[in-house]
């Protein structure tokens, strides 16, 4: 990168703003994927504006060089990797909520936000921003949109781009344009707004969102059931979702997180139970109750030991299993390799025996956790970076997954996005019409191929 | 890239290499760091700092003054340690890459200078006397209270204002070898070592004095070690893991023979020096291993001390007043002590407790951070001062001589008056005679009078 480059961002952006030490330019060179090698870019910069943000994408076209945008790094596919080294563009310093209308149940913020902080901020009115992914008190607005982030409500709330209504994007060329609104209908013109929802920072710099809040629910219960064969976990999930009831929360654990996690916790989780369903309906409270019962009963016709909370303490001791997942794993590996392949809810069984056989026959610890109502699942395998041939054998595993769930109907990402992780097998999903469209838009869109390089195509 | 020196010699470092290794990366660090809430940026964040950690390892990243500066900026509160899924020892992390940073480059001649004299009791005496004769030059009154301000405008020092170092340090009766004196009515009670550390001897020897007379009310008989000398955290913090070993060594050789049945200190850095950093720094000394582990065993944070040993009663006296209480990061998460001085606090009839939002989340203060970077230190401070706004309460009350004084500064900044206390000086006011909080606060405490 030259130094004419960096002078050029220096004049467009207060100097401190620009990182060129080695030991901070080290700090962007990764993202939360465990299996992507990072690349250390030539120079950080931390946009303060929309002005500034354009400023430096007119200087990297004049340049041709490549920008990253970057939002808390927390993203599982590699999105936010400089795979080809340039400019990393880290939007965390623009963090203002430029208006919460509670009138509208909307609100208006910078990209840097952090979703939790929205939510806390929402929740002071009644409303809530719905879409959670695991990483919800760190991940921003920005990176979480761009990625199409999900989350453990997406069964009944669906995900991010279900609430994004309106956004301003910097483009390839500097353009800066402002796309959708405070509506919630809006067919003026093509979906622009959903064009850039999940686009991985591919096609524009998100600068601002508008999106969408809904009360939050007056009441809520929670349960766990615990099941001695995993099939009769699935029946259950089939006859909630047959008897018409949405659970907010329909989470399941396998055998393999259960024994990690009490291997971790010693909270005196059944080591010998096949899942763990844990479900939690929420609503006004006459509904709350009757879908309480429902989904208690369909749990015991199915075989399963129910818990259900009476109080909130209680309730935090039903999620702690299922909190403790992550960490669990994340203790007993060196490593771990998080996918989140989505099947068709009615597919999850042949999915999970899918994952216990690939699991098996590479002679690796795969643990499953997933939101089992939308089928997405997350089979986690445990890997260790510094074992070369365990991380050859862990990524033919993931291979093979991703085969397994196109084959059951089902799609590559449910969540966690394609980034350079699952950038070789896009094709697989897509077929050659939907890649060859995937690159005339990219191609319509950023000509010199300069946003975020080595993602998803290209 | 390559590095200035090959990573064999990376001795410091090369200790904490599997810690580095467990790092997942997820970023759930961001959530908590009280730095990176001011920069965010990722060299600001445990997870930035443990990769660049994993770089110097690897080779990839030189030792050098750079580097040394991305490590400066941590506060060492521990949240991050808290929240880490993967349980990655951070704190152990820094520490290290400090102290590989001084074992590469050797300490600036001007932390040598500090450090020399802080090695040697004596002369860290004469010098904290020298100053406390000389400080009315440098400082300039501050418009509230016991505050002072710079003098001096050296850069942002100037926008800084501390208490002034006390006219007569905290002094209390020096143990004697032997239990040779204890023939007194206190007999039955456990003999106690109060440990003040630096900033109760010089800053707030108040707060020595409230902890001998609560511990006295409860029982116990309390000496102090024969001469006042630093405990070490900030030799360690700035990478000198030498001279923080030789003043565990120091420590420990001067308590050798003194009988008494626990150690307690009212800071709790200093307690948790005793508690986890002796063992650590001397466990590869066979002459003061054991004697580090034995120490351990009976060292305390006074507040703890006080509830879950002496059973401490309620004092006979009333306070009718609004607390509000600041965790210090090295008592609630180094030393896991939160209930207690809550429990002491909430004892004190009259006394009702308003919390804060995120009690536990870290002043800014850190020792010498708050002089290092002062910037960065009033930020993180002034979210402290509004969360303590925000109660209403009429006191606050910390258990850390350095959060007060960090407390009482950031307070200051933002133009609020309500006066800090330690839990002690609270508990000790509560069972003296006098009108309300504030005379019974300021009333003299002990033998010595406040400056």
């Amino acid at each position: 990168m030259s130094n004419d480059l960096i002078r050029a961002l220096e004049g467009a952006l207060q100097k401190d703003r620009v990182l060129t030490k080695a030991s901070e330019l080290r700090c962007y060179a990764y993202d939360a994927t465990a299996a992507e090698a990072g690349r250390v870019p030539d120079v950080v910069v931390l946009p303060t504006s929309t002005d500034e943000v354009a400023r430096v994408v007119r200087i990297a076209r004049d340049a041709g060089a490549p920008v990253y945008p970057r939002g808390a790094g927390t993203g599982l596919s590699g999105g936010a990797i400089p795979a080809r080294g340039g400019i990393v563009l880290s939007t965390a310093g623009m963090d203002a909520v430029l208006e919460l209308d509670v009138e509208n149940q909307c609100a208006i913020v910078q990209p840097g936000v952090v979703i939790q902080r929205l939510n806390d901020m929402a929740a002071g009115h009644g409303l809530m921003y719905p879409p959670d992914p695991g990483s919800v008190a760190v991940a921003t607005m920005g990176g979480s949109i761009a990625e199409c982030a999900g989350g453990l409500r997406g069964l009944k709330y669906g995900v991010t781009k279900h609430y994004v209504t309106g956004l301003e994007v910097v483009l390839a060329d500097g353009q800066v344009v402002r796309l959708g609104g405070k509506t919630t209908k809006n067919v003026t013109g093509y979906d622009l707004v959903g064009l850039f929802v999940g686009s991985e920072g591919t096609l524009g710099v998100i600068t601002e969102a508008t999106v969408r809040l809904v009360p939050v629910p007056e009441a809520r219960a929670t349960m766990t059931a615990v099941f001695a064969r995993s099939s009769d976990a699935s029946r259950t999930v089939a006859a909630i979702m047959a008897g018409r009831v949405i659970p907010a929360t329909l989470e399941f654990i396998d055998a393999t997180t259960l024994r990690l996690v009490e291997e971790y916790t010693h909270a005196g989780l059944p080591t010998d139970a096949a899942a763990l369903l844990l479900i939690e309906v929420d609503g006004p409270p006459e509904a709350v109750v009757r879908e309480a019962d429902f989904v208690e009963r369909v749990c015991r016709e199915h075989g399963g030991e129910v818990e259900r909370a009476a109080d909130d303490e209680a309730r935090e001791s039903l999620w702690a299993a299922r909190r403790a997942a992550y960490p669990a794993l994340a203790r007993q590996s060196r490593g771990t390799i998080v996918e989140d392949a989505s099947v068709p809810r009615s597919r999850v069984p042949e999915m999970l025996t899918a994952i216990e056989d690939i699991a098996r026959h590479h002679g690796l610890t795969i643990a499953t956790v997933g939101h089992a109502g939308d089928g997405n699942l997350h089979p986690t395998v445990l890997v260790d970076p510094d074992d070369a041939q365990l991380m050859e054998r862990a990524h033919a595993a993931v291979s093979e997954i991703f085969r397994a769930a196109l084959d059951l109907g089902g799609t590559l990402s449910g969540e966690h996005g394609i980034g350079s992780a699952k950038a070789p097998y896009l094709g697989w999903a897509l077929g050659e019409g939907g890649l060859d469209l995937t690159r005339r838009i990219k191609a319509a869109l950023d000509p010199q191929g300069i946003l975020n390089p080595g993602k998803f195509i290209g | 890239m390559s590095a200035d020196r090959p990573p064999d010699v990376l001795q410091a470092i090369r200790l904490v290499a599997d810690a580095v290794a467990i790092c997942n990366r997820c970023g759930n660090c961001q959530a908590v760091c009280p730095v990176y809430a001011e920069t965010r940026t990722e060299p600001g964040v445990a997870r930035g700092r443990v990769q660049l950690a994993a770089a110097i390892l690897k080779g990839d990243l030189p030792v050098d003054r750079e580097t040394a500066a991305a490590f400066s900026t941590c506060t060492t509160c521990m949240a991050c340690e808290e929240e880490c899924p993967s349980g990655v020892p951070v704190v152990d992390i820094v520490a290290a890459v400090r102290a590989q940073v001084v074992e590469t480059r050797g300490l600036p001649w001007l932390k040598r200078a500090v450090f020399g004299g802080v090695k040697r009791p004596g002369i860290l005496r004469a010098a904290a006397d020298a100053a406390a004769r000389l400080q009315g030059a440098a400082f300039k009154p501050a418009p509230d209270r016991e505050l002072r301000r710079l003098r001096f405008p050296y850069g942002l020092a100037a926008r800084r204002a501390y208490p002034p170092l006390a006219a007569h340090p905290f002094e209390h009766a020096a143990a004697t070898p032997s239990r040779a004196g204890r023939g007194d009515s206190r007999s039955d009670g456990p003999r106690v070592l109060l440990f003040p550390g630096c900033m109760v001897t010089y800053v707030y020897p108040g707060i020595g004095h409230a902890a001998v007379e609560v511990l006295e009310r409860g029982g116990a008989e309390v000496v102090t070690p024969p001469e006042a000398a630093c405990c070490g955290v900030p030799l360690e913090a700035h990478g000198d893991r030498a001279g923080a070993t030789a003043l565990a060594r120091l420590q420990l050789d001067q308590l050798e023979g003194l009988e008494f049945d626990a150690l307690v200190a009212a800071c709790p850095t200093c307690a948790s020096s005793f508690v986890h950093r002796y063992p650590r720094l001397l466990a590869g000394e066979p002459r003061y291993a054991a004697r580090a582990q034995a120490l351990a065993a009976r060292s305390y944070d006074v507040t703890s001390y006080l509830v879950d040993e002496l059973h401490v009663s309620p004092p006979a006296g009333r306070l009718e007043t609004t607390v509000t209480y600041h965790d210090p990061c090295h008592l609630a998460r180094g030393l896991g002590v939160t209930r207690q001085p809550r429990e002491l606090l909430t004892g004190i009839p009259g006394v009702r407790l308003s919390e804060m939002r995120e009690p536990s989340r870290c002043c800014g203060g850190a020792g010498s951070f708050s002089l290092t970077h002062q910037e960065l230190s009033l930020a993180i401070g002034a979210r402290k001062a509004a969360d303590i706004v925000a109660t209403g309460a009429e006191v606050v009350a910390t258990s850390c001589p350095g959060c007060r004084m960090q407390l009482a500064d950031v307070l200051a900044q933002a133009g609020d008056s309500r006066p800090v206390v330690h839990t002690v000086e609270l508990l000790a006011a509560a069972g003296r005679p006098g009108a309300g909080p504030a005379t019974r606060l300021a009333s003299t405490p002990g033998r010595y009078a406040r400056a």
